[in-house]
């Protein structure tokens, strides 16, 4: 009886071991559960990239293809209003291209190369669209461009037809995404477009009125070219002495376009400037410092006021404010010179003040020491009622003044400046004083809790 | 047994509950912006912008809501046949002929301001300020450069450009000061003057970037033009 009794009971409790068994087999079954599911997560999103890949790479070879055609077409044309037309839709489908193009897994400098020619052709079109509305035809050296760009954009066509052999055999761009060069590749489409760079010829530079134009590649300081250059030395006493700086650092010299020195400044209270001066002349071209501001303790009058005098002892010259926004107990005040009644906006100076204690946290003076030298300024042909005249009605003018405005390509243009309100928004109209023409005309733009931009 | 069943029926129930009571606190799409005491300087701005230009508001547009205003919109409701409660909801807003930003909204000029913030949070965290103005900089170089892409969410989001997106490290909210020093950059602050690409010499595996001629340092990063 006992005997039997002890067997039941061993068949009723299962031994540990197959506890153990039953438990490995639940985990493994749920860890293969778990896995596979991953997997076909993983395969999914793979899935979706390359199928975003390969959007990009048709939408590409299809706007590039048209844009061949559209070229090869404005070459032929003997009609400036088809000219005009054609430039405007190479102007709008390049626009389209890049963004396709730059979502593509291509290696960076292949890219950067590929990009510039799509941006330039499209910025180039729209400066021809421009001109050609403005009653200018092509000429002899447009045309040479448009051959150039032309052949630089069968050459791609002809690199990407090859590619898409492969694409019909199951091309995967994932595929080629090495990860240890933090995904840079592109296996094929890679290889064709810096193909196209070797075989290419050596072009010229494009050099037009656009804000890709390979004339905007070298920087011209003009304030600074009659400016003799200065010492390490001296750069650091004027630190301390029109900065108040208690310590100063010399952080060595930076170079490029614009040749400074850079300097670190501790200034009491605790906060601490980044200062850079240009070699020639030591004028600064940036201050900046990152100091927390405690609130707002004084008005943004003050600030103006405060900003306007400090910013004409920094840069050694009569600045008045021509805009102000205070955002986060920061006021950022927009400075420029002024002389006979006329404002120079190409010479702008920004400065940021910090609204509790009233100082100096920011300075920035590129393209006042770009710009800032002796002009000669045409007379206004129009009076200012003549300009305001041409204002849209629906605008309600407050305020006019004459202004130097900066125009695409490095030029400028005298200006009546109009500003007014519409619907509850502010705009700000100019009008060129020479012509009559409306230059320009910008939208101020509320943003919530960060002050105003100009649009 | 039987007990435990119960149990797990109960925490199911638990937790079914406590999702519906998170789910009805979601937000819900605005049906009207209703501005009043506390609401954005920017809409504050607007309203009070339209009912100067309409002869309602006769003091400064300043962006704060005050007595005066509160006055101005009652006064315009009026004359609307419109509810006088001082309120500028749907109706108000579309009589005013006015469009008002949502909460928190501030437009594309926000929404890249926000974008740049981001990127700058995640790439220079822990870098001196000027460091963080010079990354949002470099972002802003090569939106104006024809060899890159011409959007500040194209920049940012072109692919393997900046391993803060790559590693998610992008989705962080950013501290007050990548958002000063968003601000900064696209103010026109440019400690690189023009730098197109930067790397941090400590980390940077890639040897067409060590071939770049370095412009400047600053904090722990090089910066190159091209």
């Amino acid at each position: 009886m006992e005997n039997s009794a002890s067997k039941a009971a061993v068949r009723e409790k299962p031994p540990a071991a197959a506890w153990i068994i039953i438990g490995l087999v639940t985990a493994i079954t749920a860890l293969a559960l778990a896995l596979t599911a991953a997997f076909v997560r993983q395969r999914e999103t793979v899935g979706a990239l390359e199928s975003m890949y390969k959007k990009s790479y048709y939408d590409t070879a299809d706007e590039l293809g048209n844009l061949e055609v559209k070229l090869s077409k404005i070459l032929v044309s003997g009609s400036s209003a088809q000219q005009a037309r054609l430039a405007a839709e190479i102007w709008k489908q390049s626009g389209e291209t890049q963004i396709n193009l730059a979502q593509l897994p291509i290696d960076e400098q292949a890219i950067t190369r590929a990009l510039k020619f799509v941006n330039q052709l499209g910025d180039y079109s729209g400066y021809l669209n421009n001109r050609i509305q403005n009653g200018g035809g092509l000429a002899a050296e447009d045309e040479e461009n448009l051959e150039m760009l032309y052949e630089r954009c069968r050459q791609i066509n002809i690199s990407l037809a090859a590619l898409s052999e492969a694409m019909s055999r199951d091309y995967k761009f994932t595929a080629h995404i090495d990860r240890d060069k933090l995904g840079k590749g592109g296996g094929a489409l890679n290889d064709s477009f810096s193909g196209v760079e070797n075989n290419s010829v050596d072009y010229p530079k494009m050099i037009y009125d656009g804000p890709f134009s390979d004339g905007l590649d070298s920087k011209v300081y003009k304030l600074l070219e009659r400016l003799e250059k200065r010492g390490a030395d001296e750069g650091a006493a004027w630190v301390k002495e029109k900065l108040g700086a208690e310590t100063v650092t010399f952080y060595g010299p930076a170079g490029g376009d614009l040749l400074t020195y850079e300097y670190g400044a501790a200034i009491p209270g605790g906060a601490e400037y980044y200062v850079q001066l240009t070699q020639n002349g030591l004028k600064p071209h940036m201050i900046a410092c990152g100091a927390t501001v405690n609130g707002t303790r004084i008005s943004e009058e003050k600030a103006r006021l405060i900003a306007e005098q400090t910013a004409s002892e920094l840069m050694d010259c009569e600045l008045k404010a021509v805009w102000i926004c205070a955002s986060d107990g920061i006021a950022y005040v927009n400075l420029a010179p002024e002389e006979n009644g006329v404002t120079y906006y190409p010479d702008l100076i920004k400065v940021k003040i910090a609204m509790d204690y009233g100082g100096l946290i920011g300075l920035e003076a590129n393209s006042f020491l770009m710009n800032h030298t002796e002009r000669t300024l045409p007379a206004a042909r129009l009076s200012e009622a003549e300009a305001r005249a041409r204002v849209s009605k629906k605008i309600k003018i407050e305020s006019s003044r004459l202004a130097l405005i900066p125009r695409p390509g490095d030029k400028e243009a005298l200006a009546y400046e109009f500003s007014g309100t519409h619907r509850g928004h502010r705009y700000i109209v100019c009008v060129c004083a020479l012509t009559g023409e409306e230059l320009d005309i910008m939208r101020v733009v509320e943003t919530a809790g960060r002050g105003s931009m100009l649009e | 047994m039987k007990k435990n069943a119960y149990k797990i029926i109960a925490a199911c129930l638990t937790v079914l509950a406590c999702a519906a009571a998170a789910a009805s606190n979601l937000p819900r799409t605005a049906e009207a912006k209703y501005i009043t005491k506390g609401d954005t300087a920017a809409n504050i701005r607007i309203v009070q912008t339209r009912l100067k230009e309409l002869g309602y508001y006769k003091i400064a547009v300043d962006g704060i809501w005050g007595a005066k205003t509160t006055a101005a919109v009652k006064s315009f409701q009026k004359d609307k046949k419109l509810t006088a409660d001082g309120i500028v909801g749907a109706k108000t807003e579309a009589k005013l002929g006015v469009s008002l930003t949502s909460g928190g909204s501030a437009g594309t000029a926000g929404n890249d301001a926000y974008l740049l913030a981001r990127c700058i949070y995640a790439e220079a965290r822990g870098e001196p300020y000027t460091g963080m103005v010079a990354i949002g900089a470099v972002v802003l170089n090569r939106v104006k450069s024809g060899k890159f892409p011409n959007t500040v969410s194209g920049v940012i989001y072109q692919p393997w450009a900046f391993t803060a997106v790559n590693d998610g490290q992008i989705n962080l909210s950013p501290n007050q000061n990548a958002l000063n020093a968003a601000r900064d950059a696209l103010s026109g602050w440019d400690p690189t003057n023009g730098c197109l690409y930067y790397y941090n010499p400590a980390t940077a595996t890639s040897k067409w970037i060590w071939s770049l001629t370095v412009e400047l340092k600053i904090g722990k990063h090089s910066f190159a033009r091209a």
